[in-house]
């Protein structure tokens, strides 16, 4: 990666400043902004912007759910009458929330593993390595439903957002390695550099040079790393609650609406799309989003 | 590189041309349905019906799943079969006499029955069936439930034993079977897999398994004959024609597996199936549509589903009665099968679904009725639902249908009664598993009857267990109910032998049940079925369709 | 070079064993086992526990793990489903993995003749709207998951048009949805991957001696551009495997594939141990040996890497 040589040769200003720059003369980049400070807007408010409470099941009013779009419900009601527009912004925090922990959890491992392997190198290093190429070996989905599976099993039912535990350790042990792998690569890189070399005969601690040397050079890697994941951990999310292992009734999560939905593709399709249309989307989004942002941090990629 | 050698060049190229024709040719090797698929035999007279899972075995021993134990009763037969009226009529057995002390049953096989090879069937292999089906060796996991009451049937399950001391036999066509008690529900566990008669020298030939491997180890006296068994594709069947009850109408049967349920509508609705389950998610395509409306049949089956209130969970607030009638009446069942079963079952008051005799048809339920919920419930010290303790709400979470009742129920206590309870949608292994410690205070699952006998709803479900010798001896009861008067009138109903007095007995138990509400009836479960007008004489008792021994198809 | 793959080999070993090890306790450490469900609703303790006994699962895991290992170094075998009548892994890996392999090869295909293309035309074409709309193209597939991908596939082409029949396995026109949906993405991959590698080529000094030289720019692009573009590609490889694997997890179960998949997502549920422990080993082994194996395949194209891969 080319990232760090420049950040030394430009010390006039951050490799993170002159990527912010970049990125807002980026007009797609913008766009995809946009369109998640409103989703994460929606996430947040969904109690005040939703007429009905996400497990509210309108039940007296119709005759038949799923029931159709009308002026009550303006995406209609699924099939035992919740209103899918509530459910839809309320998944949208579940979602958000969920992929917000679970980034931050594998963050947590992944960077602090990371620094250590690179900065220490020999046999801490050659043990991460042995164990990110077990993790990568892995088939990730089984080993996350495997643990979700297990993980949820407790004996005790886990109350409110309590229950979502589970998912969070699942995709978090699952979802560390990469970044982990990146850090300490980095991190392998700089070790050698003279500012570090300068640091540590001066005698500051390991625990100072890793985080206030090493890991402020490596935010540009590290972002553009964790905007991939978070598509992939909206994916998981999504992916784990449509095989019904992932978010559990009565809250709702995008995937489970689309799964939900292939009961009734024969007679009511919009049940497939509103959810589909919004997961694509959103992935979609933080996809560009990650191009836009690995373009600005690293602009000899761009083409 | 050996890891790579089964992608071998012949699959490339066949790939290759597969994918030139999935690009170009969509339109052309796809708009026949029917030629696209290769699984399904020409109408004629052969019945066609889809199964809707991989049969999980072929061997009667070990058969525990209606789809698959649909399959093999074309197959494999027992003494006796419950009839279209619920009853149970005589099959392989021809009659019997019941020992005076009620104890002792004499078969007397019909005579000149054959098995698939030609050869007759006797009361030998009837002895030897039952032995194999007990032995440890063939792990059947059925056979604890249907023939413990046999004398010396679970020594030789356990290992004790090299054959049953319960069985002997007579003559030729006599068979003695002994059990450990009188029963006078018992014959009914004659009518499961593990007591079919199987034929000795063709398993024997085959190392000891009745598998698709050798389908001359499926060798039974039944209908129909196994004829293909394809994996993850088709299972064919071919009448039996000399078959002890007549030559069977049909000349086979021909069932594809098709595991996807709208895929199974589809190819019914273009004409390759002739009957399907569907499911209550289907229903509204199927009643947009003016054919399938007509062609909709729902069958009841013996399974009750409700609303179990544990009281001996921990911190149980079911102990007192007043809670648990409160909760009755605060469910709406009208609703919980309008939304959540689209209508399609059978609302239930009784603890035992109709059909079964002996249950109780004058029975005073327990109604729907918020207020007089809400006034018991502050009788029991939670007006409003105050003070009422944290609950969890358990179920299973593999069948939507059952997850969309239990959250309609869940919305209903909070509406009715203020009760807020957390829903925890399980794992079947483990629901099972926390089940039987008994530890679930809240739950929401179903009966399935064993054998059609209000025995099997009322003392096995609800009679208070005790350890006797380290082990419940109602293990079912997993409320923690206990009444007294309701326990005299079981143990009397178990052991009457007039049948109007038993009964009686069983009715008032019924009400008495209904009134303490240790669970909660919801609904009795039916199955929805699409059926081809040009299937005739289709026959079916509370377990299901019966083999289809009459069952005719016109061309 | 021979010595290379027998170290890469070697060292594969101690990994895949960690990672049955892990499957193996992680599985077990729910507190409810296989035993309770082919118990069934009404079994009692007795009958649980003797059950336990006669599956071997009342033993210490330690020990049922080594005698796993044991019966599958000495004797090749793998155990036995607690379900599906009992068949042997061996033999469900026999009839299942045709089935994940066969769609993972026509998604492949479908992946390098949809992707390739693209992509040296959008190289070709570089900063025409025909690049841009494929670039765009190329990040809507990757973005689409299958989940989404799958059900609309089925919506349009099964169940309004009737073009295409689902779910089962048993002709071509079964495996064209699956294969779309499970291909799309790496498509995607391949097409953004080749676009990039063929631009660096393009601006090679040996490709401008070569149409100096009086070689047609086709000509030069298609024998020396294309040829040199597609060896980096090979690098994706890996990646593109990757999601085949993994992605046919999901699209297997959302067309009811009767393959490694379906089979494995089903058995945790089931808690149908050793399915879960054989499929998860074979999964293992086969990313392991492909990832050799393009490794292999680059260091043979390029001798750099090889010396690189000795270095370290």
């Amino acid at each position: 990666m080319t990232t760090t040589s420049a950040s030394q040769e430009t010390p006039a200003q951050s490799p993170t400043a002159d990527a912010i720059q970049r990125l807002r003369r980026n007009p797609v980049a913008k766009i995809c902004l946009l369109y998640l400070a409103l989703l994460l807007f929606v996430a947040l408010g969904a109690n005040f912007l939703t007429r009905y409470p996400y497990d509210f099941q309108d039940t007296q009013r119709y005759a038949v759910t799923p029931s159709p779009p009308d002026s009550h419900h303006w995406l209609g009601t699924d099939e035992i009458g919740r209103d899918i527009l509530s459910r839809l912004l309320f998944g949208a925090r579940v979602s958000l929330g969920v992929t917000a922990v679970v980034i931050v959890l594998e963050a947590l491992i992944g960077i602090s593993l990371g620094l250590v392997a690179g900065y220490r190198g020999g046999k801490t290093d050659l043990f991460l390595m042995r164990l990110t190429d077990i993790m990568f070996a892995f088939p990730d989905l089984l080993l996350a439903i495997l643990l979700t599976a297990i993980i949820r099993s407790g004996n005790q039912a886990l109350p409110g957002w309590l229950s979502f535990g589970p998912l969070f350790f699942a995709l978090g042990i699952v979802g560390w390695p990469g970044i982990a792998r990146l850090v300490r690569g980095q991190a392998l890189g700089l070790r050698e550099k003279e500012f570090i070399e300068a640091a540590r005969a001066t005698g500051v601690k390991e625990r100072d040079i890793l985080l206030r040397h090493l890991l402020p050079n490596l935010s540009g890697p590290i972002i553009v790393q964790i905007t991939q994941d978070v598509a992939t951990v909206i994916l998981a999310e999504a992916t784990l609650s449509f095989l019904g292992l992932g978010v559990q009734p009565p809250f709702p999560s995008w995937g489970t609406m689309i799964n939900d939905s292939l009961r009734y593709l024969n007679s009511k399709p919009w049940l497939l799309l509103v959810p589909a249309l919004m997961l694509a989307v959103t992935v979609m989004v933080v996809n560009f989003l990650g191009d836009a942002l690995r373009d600005a941090f690293d602009p000899r990629l761009r083409q | 590189m050996q890891g790579l050698s089964i992608f071998s060049r012949r699959t490339v190229l066949l790939l290759s041309a597969l994918s030139l024709l999935a690009l170009n040719g969509c339109n052309t090797t796809n708009r026949n349905e029917g030629g696209a698929s290769t699984n399904t035999a020409s109408a004629g007279n052969v019945l066609r019906y889809p199964l809707t899972t991989e049969p999980t075995s072929l061997d009667p021993a070990k058969v525990e799943d209606g789809t698959t134990i649909d399959l093999i009763q074309q197959v494999f037969e027992g003494l006796v079969i419950w009839s279209d009226k619920n009853e149970i009529t005589p099959n392989l057995a021809e009659n019997w006499d019941l020992s005076p002390d009620g104890k002792t049953y004499s078969f007397h096989l019909k005579k000149g029955v054959k098995f698939h090879n030609g050869r007759e069937m006797t009361a030998t292999d009837f002895k030897y069936s039952l032995e194999r089906a007990c032995d440890p060796k063939t792990k059947s996991q059925t056979v604890q439930s249907y023939l413990k009451d046999i004398v010396g049937a679970t020594d030789m399950n356990l290992g004790k034993a090299k054959g049953i001391s319960g069985i002997k036999v007579v003559d030729k066509y006599t068979l003695q079977i002994t059990l450990d008690g009188f029963k006078p529900y018992w014959l009914g566990n004659m009518t499961y897999p593990c007591a079919y008669v199987i034929c000795k020298e063709e398993v024997e030939r085959n190392g000891g398994e009745i598998n698709e491997s050798n389908l001359a180890s499926t060798t039974g006296t039944g209908p129909f004959k196994f004829t293909e068994v394809r994996r993850n594709d088709l299972i064919q069947l071919g009448a039996f024609k000399e078959y002890h009850g007549g030559t069977p109408k049909l000349d086979g049967i021909s069932r594809p597996i098709v595991k996807d349920a709208g895929q199974r509508l589809n190819k019914y609705q273009v004409g390759e199936l002739d009957f399907v389950e569907i499911s209550p998610a289907d229903l509204d395509r199927v009643q947009g549509d003016a054919t399938l409306k007509d062609e909709l049949k729902s069958f009841p089956r013996a399974a009750t589903w409700y609303i179990g209130l544990n009281q001996e969970a921990k911190g149980s607030p079911f102990t007192k009665r007043e809670v648990r009638q409160a909760i009755a009446m605060a469910i709406n069942k009208e609703e919980v099968i309008k939304v959540a079963m689209k209508g399609q079952a059978d609302l239930a008051n009784n603890v035992i679904p109709p059909g079964i005799k002996g249950r109780n048809e004058h029975i005073q339920p327990l109604s729907f009725d918020p207020a007089k919920a809400k006034q018991l419930l502050a009788q029991a010290g939670y007006p409003d639902g105050k003070g009422f303790p944290e609950l969890t709400f358990s179920y299973r979470n593999d069948y939507p249908q059952v997850s969309l009742a239990a959250q309609v129920v869940a919305q209903q206590l909070k509406t009715n009664l203020g009760i807020n309870v957390q829903q925890r949608p399980m794992e079947w292994a483990q629901f099972l598993t926390e089940r039987k410690a008994k530890t679930l205070a809240l739950t929401h699952l179903r009966w399935a009857a064993d054998y059609l006998d209000p025995q099997n709803f009322l003392s096995t479900l609800l009679h208070t267990s005790k350890k006797v010798n380290g082990q419940e001896d109602h293990p079912e009861n997993g409320m923690g109910y206990n009444n007294l008067e309701f326990d005299r009138l079981c143990d009397a109903g178990d052991t009457e032998k007039d049948p109007i007095k038993r009964a009686e007995f069983y009715a008032k138990a019924e009400q008495i049940a209904i009134d303490d509400a240790p669970w909660v009836p919801i609904y009795f479960q039916r199955d929805l079925e699409l059926i081809k007008p040009r299937v005739k004489n289709l026959k079916d008792s509370l377990f299901g369709h019966r083999p289809h021994v009459a069952t005719e198809v016109t061309p | 070079m021979l010595s290379f793959i027998l170290k890469r080999l070697l060292l594969a070993i101690p990994s895949l064993l960690a990672i049955s090890f892990l499957v193996f306790v992680v599985a077990r450490l729910a507190p409810s086992g296989p035993v309770e469900i082919i118990a069934g609703d009404k079994a009692s303790p007795a009958v649980i526990q003797q059950l336990k006994h006669q599956y071997g699962l009342d033993k210490p895991v330690l020990v049922q793990y080594t005698d796993y290992v044991w019966n599958m170094v000495r004797y090749g075998d793998f155990g036995k489903s607690f379900q599906r009548g009992g068949q042997s892994i061996t033999a469900m890996i026999r009839t299942d993995f045709p089935v994940t392999a066969q769609l993972a090869w026509q998604a492949l295909l479908f992946a390098i003749v949809l992707g390739i293309p693209i992509g040296i035309f959008a190289a070709l074409y570089h900063n025409t709207w025909f690049d841009r709309l494929a670039m765009l193209v190329v990040v809507a597939l990757v973005s689409i998951p299958s989940i989404v991908m799958g059900p609309l596939l089925i919506l349009v082409f099964a169940v309004q048009l009737r073009w295409l029949p689902i779910d089962s396995w048993t002709s071509p026109s079964h495996t064209i949805l699956p294969m779309i949906t499970l291909g799309a993405r790496s498509a995607a991959i391949l097409a953004r991957f080749m676009r990039s590698s063929l631009l660096d080529v393009l601006r090679q000094d040996y490709l401008r001696t070569a149409i100096a030289k009086g070689l047609s720019r086709g000509k030069a692009v298609w024998k020396h551009g294309i040829k040199n573009a597609v060896i980096p590609v090979l690098t994706v490889m890996g990646t593109v495997f990757g999601a085949l694997l993994s992605g046919s997890f999901v699209v297997e179960t959302i067309f009811r594939v009767p393959g490694i998949g379906y089979e494995s997502i089903n058995s945790i549920t089931k808690r149908d141990y050793p399915v879960i422990q054989g499929m998860t080993v074979l999964v293992a082994t086969l990313y392991i040996l492909v990832n050799l194996a393009i490794d292999v395949m680059y260091g043979m194209v390029d001798p750099r890497i090889r010396s690189q891969e000795a270095k370290q």
